[in-house]
């Protein structure tokens, strides 16, 4: 893991830098004169040489300090502290509507393959794979907040029901642009499962179908399922950045934007490695998470 | 097989569910004498010294007074802090005289308060120094009186001393609390700030010692953070917000169409262009800039990338500016007259050319595509280049482009600040980077500092935007209006052409 976090901030470090574009210049704005800029610069430490920029930011690491806005003058921590439980918040929801979502029709697929349900769930979700997340968001907020009222149309919310009340339609768009690759994980499984040797012996013993489902098919494809959840997952990290856009939540996504766009390099920095520990994390999560489901699986 | 009572159960559960959900959701109405507007972007800090962009401005300027201020028509100055003042015969003497007020604890704002913040605007920490560099010295007369003389007469002093940079902040708080002041101001303005979630809504409460008896009509205002154009319009639509700022020019018959919102649309300070590189060779050649200029048809530009709502853009200065010159026309659609210019010029068969264009600006980028469209007619192949904003920006100032799209806003109400960065050369900006230098635009700029108001400030004023219009260092796009939406219940909302409002106007019927 500390290799990886480490290349994460060389990466990151260098490659931000090397945008055209001057944190400085950008702040004092069109009335800024070469000598005011080069002033704030100084001030904002960026005369100094790259590498010791670099070194400065790495000892700071060691402390667990991950420097101060350029733009907001406050302690980056605490800027990615106020909006971590949003942004956790948003992802966890997405997670739970996607299994939400998925499992159910993956299963119908299953179980019922060739029919009316199991192609129109096939196409409506190609479809929405096809569809930009900002349009799935544009158009879901067009008919469920406008035209119908039942849900807001921006922000996080206070308090655990509102925000989830509030985070319902942004949840939703993110869980809609990786349901489609789940359901047909899902669906391929659970249909190759159906045929297995133990199940045609669990109904041979006379087992309901809906307790050979849920005892033991499902129980055996949520490793393949966990896998492709937490892949996703990693990705639906980087997705935040688009549907926070869209539905105006302050969440890291988008900080990030407007630090990239505002040259506030100690920010990108510290989000591009918050966001590296989240993924690693929810990878973590997922291995950790094999192991409970099958007890044969060996970790390490 | 489910038995009945194990589905029923299932579904009071579901429905329980629901009913504890929809009792959670709050009321989506405001309190009465809140109101609710949704902004494209953050402010960045509340000390005046310090930011450039607009939210945070527009915010100080409702937290804080200054001496003077801009009047509602942009033009004329009022008074602020100070109810009356005189200027000395050359110019070099300002003497203000103090109205009582107080600012939002309570304490009076004294004499003392104006000398710390004129002379905390003009110092080192201030991001805005330049533009009080001709203060000599700021001196209490008494306690109701201050005085600042210049080094020399400077016209557009009145005017600097209306911007927000100049507003007055209490010496105690403001020494005590350092760069904390930045988050936590305390001015004497309309409203003060009572909470700020950075990157989600400011809210500012109402004054009680605010100097203007009965105002401001609000208790409270909501400032809502939303930079996604469709949402913002969204929210105010659905009723979530009173107002929302920046209108796209494509939503304008939407919003129209609804009963209950009402569509302001506003001259502003604002100058669109397409800069020439004129260092770069063709664009040193005066008779290929004119072309280009005469080519543009700006009624089909206004009508496709405005909708309608604009006006052909006719000199460097915003329209209805202060010595703005309606008499100078603007380029006309002239063929003809292009071609043969372009047959005169240095090349006669046209070129090639690079329209950099900042990529996240869909406005700019359809303008592009058209004015490529355009120029063909007269031998001139257009690439467009998009590139994202801080770098566009960057690559303009290093001069590393042949045209690029540019616009620029004014701060003050005076014309000195857009003259001196746009088209002076040497100076400070190097003519908005487009290297153009004329030396009888330079020292009629000089001329003009110090000739104090009036008809013959005008005269230079009008002399110097026929020569710029002429000379033609940019092509002349349009002049963009301010557009703003606010529900029907909102009274009073009016956005001045420096790009504030006066919140402390407003008042919400029922």
């Amino acid at each position: 893991m500390i290799p990886v976090l480490w290349g994460v901030t060389l990466v990151v470090f260098f490659m931000v830098r090397l945008i055209p574009g001057d944190p400085a210049s950008l702040m004092l704005g069109q009335r800024g004169t070469p000598d005011e800029i080069a002033r704030l610069r100084a001030q904002l430490g960026l005369e100094e040489p790259l590498y010791r920029q670099y070194g400065r930011f790495l000892g700071g690491l060691v402390t667990g300090e991950l420097g101060r806005s350029i733009r907001h003058v406050q302690p980056v921590m605490q800027l990615i502290g106020e909006r971590l439980p949003v942004t956790m918040f948003l992802l966890a929801f997405s997670a739970l509507m996607a299994v939400v979502v998925s499992v159910p029709l993956a299963v119908l697929g299953a179980v019922r393959p060739g029919s009316i349900w199991d192609q129109v769930v096939r196409a409506c979700f190609t479809l929405s794979l096809s569809m930009p997340a900002f349009w799935i968001g544009l158009l879901l907020l067009l008919l469920l907040s406008l035209r119908f009222g039942v849900f807001p149309v921006s922000g996080a919310g206070s308090g655990i029901l509102d925000r989830a009340w509030h985070l319902c339609l942004p949840a939703l768009t993110m869980a809609l642009s990786i349901s489609a690759i789940l359901i047909r994980n899902l669906r391929g499984s659970i249909a190759a499962l159906l045929t297995a040797d133990y199940v045609r012996t669990a109904r041979a013993k006379g087992l309901p179908e809906r307790a050979v489902l849920a005892k033991h098919v499902l129980r055996n494809v949520a490793l393949t399922g966990i896998t492709v959840l937490g892949v996703h997952m990693g990705w639906l990290v980087g997705g935040t950045v688009v549907v926070e856009a869209v539905f105006a939540i302050p969440g890291l996504g988008g900080l990030m934007v407007s630090s990239i766009y505002a040259r506030d390099y100690p920010v990108v920095q510290g989000l591009a490695l918050a966001f590296a520990v989240l993924v690693i994390l929810i990878n973590l999560a997922t291995d950790l998470s094999y192991r409970l489901l099958d007890p044969r699986v060996q970790l390490g | 097989m489910p038995t009945r009572r194990s589905t029923l159960t299932w579904k009071s559960l579901w429905l329980g569910a629901l009913v504890l959900v929809l009792a959670a959701i709050p009321s989506v109405t405001s309190a009465s004498g809140t109101l609710r507007m949704a902004i494209v972007a953050d402010a960045e800090s509340l000390d005046p010294i310090l930011p450039s962009d607009n939210p945070s401005i527009w915010t100080m300027l409702l937290v804080f007074d200054q001496l003077v201020r801009s009047g509602v028509d942009g033009k004329s100055i009022e008074p602020g802090l100070a109810q009356k003042w005189e200027i000395s015969k050359d110019g070099k003497t300002y003497t203000f005289h103090l109205r009582k007020a107080q600012f939002s604890k309570g304490d009076p704002v004294t004499v003392d308060d104006v000398v710390y913040s004129l002379e905390r605007a003009r110092g080192e920490k201030s991001r805005w120094a330049s533009f009080f560099r001709p203060i000599d010295s700021v001196k209490a007369l008494d306690a109701g009186t201050v005085q600042i003389t210049l080094k020399e007469a400077f016209s557009p002093f009145l005017a600097n001393l209306a911007l927000f940079s100049a507003s007055i902040v209490p010496k105690a708080v403001a020494e005590q609390a350092g760069d904390e002041f930045a988050t936590k101001p305390v001015g004497s303005g309309p409203f003060m700030l009572e909470r700020w979630d950075k990157g989600s809504r400011i809210v500012l409460a109402k004054n009680p010692h605010y100097w203007q008896a009965g105002k401001p009509h609000l208790d409270q205002v909501e400032f809502q953070i939303i930079g996604e154009d469709n949402t913002r319009m969204l929210k105010v639509q659905a009723g979530e917000v009173d107002v929302a700022a920046d209108v796209p020019a494509n939503m304008l018959q939407t919003l129209r169409g609804q009963k209950d919102l009402r569509v302001q649309i506003v001259d502003q300070y604002r100058s669109d262009f397409v800069n020439f590189n004129t260092t770069k060779t063709p664009f040193t050649d005066k008779k290929i800039r004119q072309a280009m200029n005469l080519a543009v048809d700006r009624a089909a530009l206004i009508k496709a990338v405005l909708y309608g709502s604009g006006l052909p853009e006719n000199t460097y200065l915003p329209k209805g500016m202060k010595y703005w010159d309606p008499g100078v026309k603007a380029y006309p659609f002239d063929l003809a007259q292009a071609k043969k210019l372009i047959a005169e010029s240095s090349k006669p068969q046209g070129f090639p050319a690079e329209l950099m264009v900042q990529s996240g600006d869909t406005a700019f980028n359809q303008v592009a595509v058209i004015l490529q469209d355009q120029w063909k007619a007269i031998g001139i192949t257009v690439k467009i280049t998009q590139i994202e904003g801080g770098a566009h920006w960057d690559t303009t100032k290093k001069m590393e482009y042949d045209l690029a799209t540019q616009y620029m806003t004014s701060d003050t109400i005076d014309p000195d600040q857009l003259t001196g960065f746009a088209v002076v050369n040497p100076g400070r900006a190097k003519a908005f980077y487009t290297g153009y230098t004329n030396p009888e635009v330079n020292a009629l700029f000089e001329r003009a500092r110090t000739t104090p108001d009036g008809p013959a400030r005008e005269a230079i004023y009008k002399k110097m935007q026929a020569i710029v219009k002429d000379d033609a260092p940019f092509v002349y796009l349009y002049s963009i209006p301010a557009r703003y939406v606010y529900r029907a219940p909102v009274k009073g909302f009016a956005v001045l052409p420096t790009g504030n409002y006066r919140l402390e106007e407003v008042s919400l019927t029922k």
